[in-house]
């Protein structure tokens, strides 16, 4: 069960993320969509106390299970009780160091014996479809699909509370895109892990997501279960990226596509970010911030 | 990857480095063969000044030195073959025996150098790097520009100046004792422990800022154990290169230390030998020399592969 309460991530003096607050229940999925640069990845990272230098945390709190994931907590429980798997497989593992040897370390980090260690590295090997003979090769003479695989052995090697996985598929091959969501579900699966895909892939997101989160400009605009919020979108922009994503059978016509762009953070204009790109926007859009209520922010629904 | 092919592969790194240091040593050999030849007759100079004409041919016939210029070259390469440099003319003793007497000397400060820029450069570089921002980081970075910047015939008087001459601590010249390579060692060590720091500082800030350091937080292994069990491998290489070719650098730079510091080393006695025209000893001297810069470049190859699996594939071909 992790609770996240306002979190804010300021960089540089701009709020990054503002104010999201979301709940992901044991052994549920929550598909987290939102275009390039509207602060999905800074919001995971701020959980799991990974962000980059210049980010930092300067508001609200996360819990794991009830417990405040302060820093000195989550030096303790990262990779235990938390599971990251990342976007890009060609630079996230050593590349000095075999893959056997890698998931290893979480193992032995966290306090079990070399040898053991090492039995239950093949172990996870095998579970994410990889043979132990695999253990003793580098990174490079592995392709991005299987080196995303032993990524996913990592985090899930200690059976973590929560599991993290941002973008796991978009530097993949599409042949080899659903190969590791069938890992990466099954792994989930298997430990129960309350789990949160970030993704661009609506289709992705909704063959495996039980809930989904929509951000905009560093803040959550709606939330809710995978049915309504895909089938039945209420926000004005969850509408909007609904409607313009490709569906097979859909006819040939151009997608439509929601004109202008997302603003950067520093840009962002007052009151509601979505509001120079909104089709139904009423003059209060643009002084007032909508609260999330129900889980929708947007004065339109509200008021309406 | 797998057992069978490591043996061939390493005959052949084996065979390449055998090349290797065939072509160099002979390069060099061949190249001072004709220069010393060029510079002046070195029967006169044995001979002296108050030496009659007669006694020069003697000598000049002596040593072969009346011989066609190819025949010398010949007898040259074949003397070298048998590592037979010659006698010095003005010890008697043979050339290579007494660069190998020397040679001890020489490798005892080069050698310290070397051991002093893993053990005290990487340490500082690391820290450096550690706490960027840190005062101490600073301090040790900006020591290192200075000690870089320093020419060191400079560094060494006045190294010689203050702990020798003012402070008494140590001998100033001479090589009777381990005490007496001090201070030489210092002089030649300043550059390369400054060059390392400044390698290391700058590899481990870029190699931190990669994915992969990421993941070894998220797995929840500790800033130290990503700096120094992840990031420091991967900022390796550079400076492994570095001392492969400073090694080089290092053997030259014997020639000004040891002069500077009447040390009996090998630059010293190089030096000495060129002022009195004794070519068996200068060209022992080259050839101990060319043999060691290749030894040091196959070992530096040998290191490389063993910290990075890539390079190891790409010398498998
Ligand atoms: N290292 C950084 N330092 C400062 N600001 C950053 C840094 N990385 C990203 N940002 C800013 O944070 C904002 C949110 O970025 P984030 O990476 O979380 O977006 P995202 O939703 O994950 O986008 P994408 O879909 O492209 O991955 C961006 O507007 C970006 O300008
Ligand atoms: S709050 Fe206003 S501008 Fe924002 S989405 Fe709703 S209607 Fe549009
Ligand atoms: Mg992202």
């Amino acid at each position: 069960m992790l609770e996240v309460k306002d979190l804010v991530v300021t960089a540089g003096g701009v709020r990054i993320v503002d104010g999201v607050s979301f709940e992901v229940r044991p052994g549920e999925v929550l598909g987290m969509v939102g275009e390039s640069g509207s602060g999905k990845t800074m919001t995971m990272l701020a959980v799991a106390g990974l962000l980059p230098g210049p980010a930092r945390i300067t508001g609200g709190t996360a819990a794991l299970y009830g417990t405040e994931l302060t820093e000195a907590r989550l030096e303790r429980i990262r990779g235990r009780r938390i599971g990251f798997v990342f976007q890009d497989p060609a630079t996230s593992l050593n590349p000095l160091m075999r893959v056997g040897a890698q998931i290893a370390e979480v193992l032995r980090i966290h306090g079990l014996g070399r040898t053991a260690a090492r039995r239950r590295a093949v172990e996870l090997l095998e579970q994410v479809g990889i043979g132990p003979e695999r253990a003793r090769v580098y990174p490079h003479e592995l392709s991005g699909g299987m080196r995303q695989r032993i990524v996913i052995a990592m985090a899930i090697a200690l059976r973590p509370a929560l599991l993290i996985a941002d973008e796991p598929t978009t530097a993949l091959d599409v042949t080899v895109q659903e190969q590791i969501m069938r890992v990466l579900r099954a792994a989930q699966r298997e430990t129960g892990a309350a789990t949160v895909l970030v993704s661009h892939d609506l289709g992705l997101v909704s063959e495996a997501a039980h809930r989904i989160a929509v951000m905009y400009s560093g803040r959550l605009v709606e939330t809710g279960t995978a049915d309504e919020v895909l089938g039945a979108p209420r926000h004005p922009y969850s509408a909007a990226l609904m409607r313009s994503r490709p569906r097979i059978g859909a006819g040939r016509g151009p997608l439509p596509v929601i004109p202008g762009h997302p603003p950067a953070p520093k840009s962002r204009p007052p009151g509601c970010a979505f509001h120079p790109r909104c089709p139904v926007a009423l003059a209060r859009c643009a002084q007032e911030v909508p609260p999330l209520a129900g889980g929708v922010a947007c004065w339109a629904v509200q008021d309406g | 990857m797998s057992a069978g092919r490591t043996a061939p592969r390493v005959l052949r790194a084996g065979a390449v480095w055998l090349v290797r240091l065939v072509v160099t040593v002979l390069g060099v050999l061949t190249l001072l063969f004709f220069l010393l030849r060029l510079s002046g007759d070195p029967a006169a100079v044995l001979v002296g000044p108050g030496g009659s004409q007669e006694d020069i041919d003697r000598v000049r016939t002596e040593l072969g030195l009346d011989l066609p210029l190819w025949t010398q070259y010949g007898t040259f390469l074949g003397d070298v073959a048998r590592l037979d440099f010659g006698v010095s003319p003005h010890t008697g003793e043979p050339a290579i025996s007494a660069v190998l007497a020397r040679l001890p000397l020489t490798l005892q400060i080069v050698g310290a150098t070397l051991a002093l820029a893993v053990l005290v450069g990487v340490p500082l570089g690391m820290l450096a790097a550690a706490r960027a921002r840190h005062a101490s980081a600073r301090a040790v970075t900006a020591a290192a520009s200075i000690a870089q910047a320093m020419p060191n015939f400079v560094l060494g008087l006045l190294l010689l100046l203050v702990f020798a001459l003012w402070l008494g601590w140590l001998p100033s010249y001479g090589a009777e004792s381990p005490l007496h390579a001090v201070l030489p060692t210092l002089t030649l060590a300043a550059f390369t422990v400054a060059r390392v720091v400044r390698l290391v500082r700058a590899g481990l800030l870029e190699a931190i800022e990669q994915d992969f350091i990421r993941t070894v937080r998220a797995k929840g292994g500790g800033r130290l154990r990503a700096l120094a069990r992840h990031a420091l491998p991967n900022a390796f290489p550079p400076v492994l290169a570095f001392l492969v070719v400073d090694s080089a650098y290092l053997l030259s730079s014997t020639v000004i230390v040891e002069q500077l510091y009447a040390y009996d080393g090998i630059g010293k006695q190089l030096v000495d030998a060129i002022f009195q025209r004794d070519y068996p000893i200068v060209q022992a001297t080259v050839f101990v020399v060319a043999v060691l810069v290749v030894a040091v470049s196959a070992i530096g190859d040998v290191l490389g592969a063993l910290v990075d699996p890539r390079v190891r594939r790409e010398a498998a071909g």
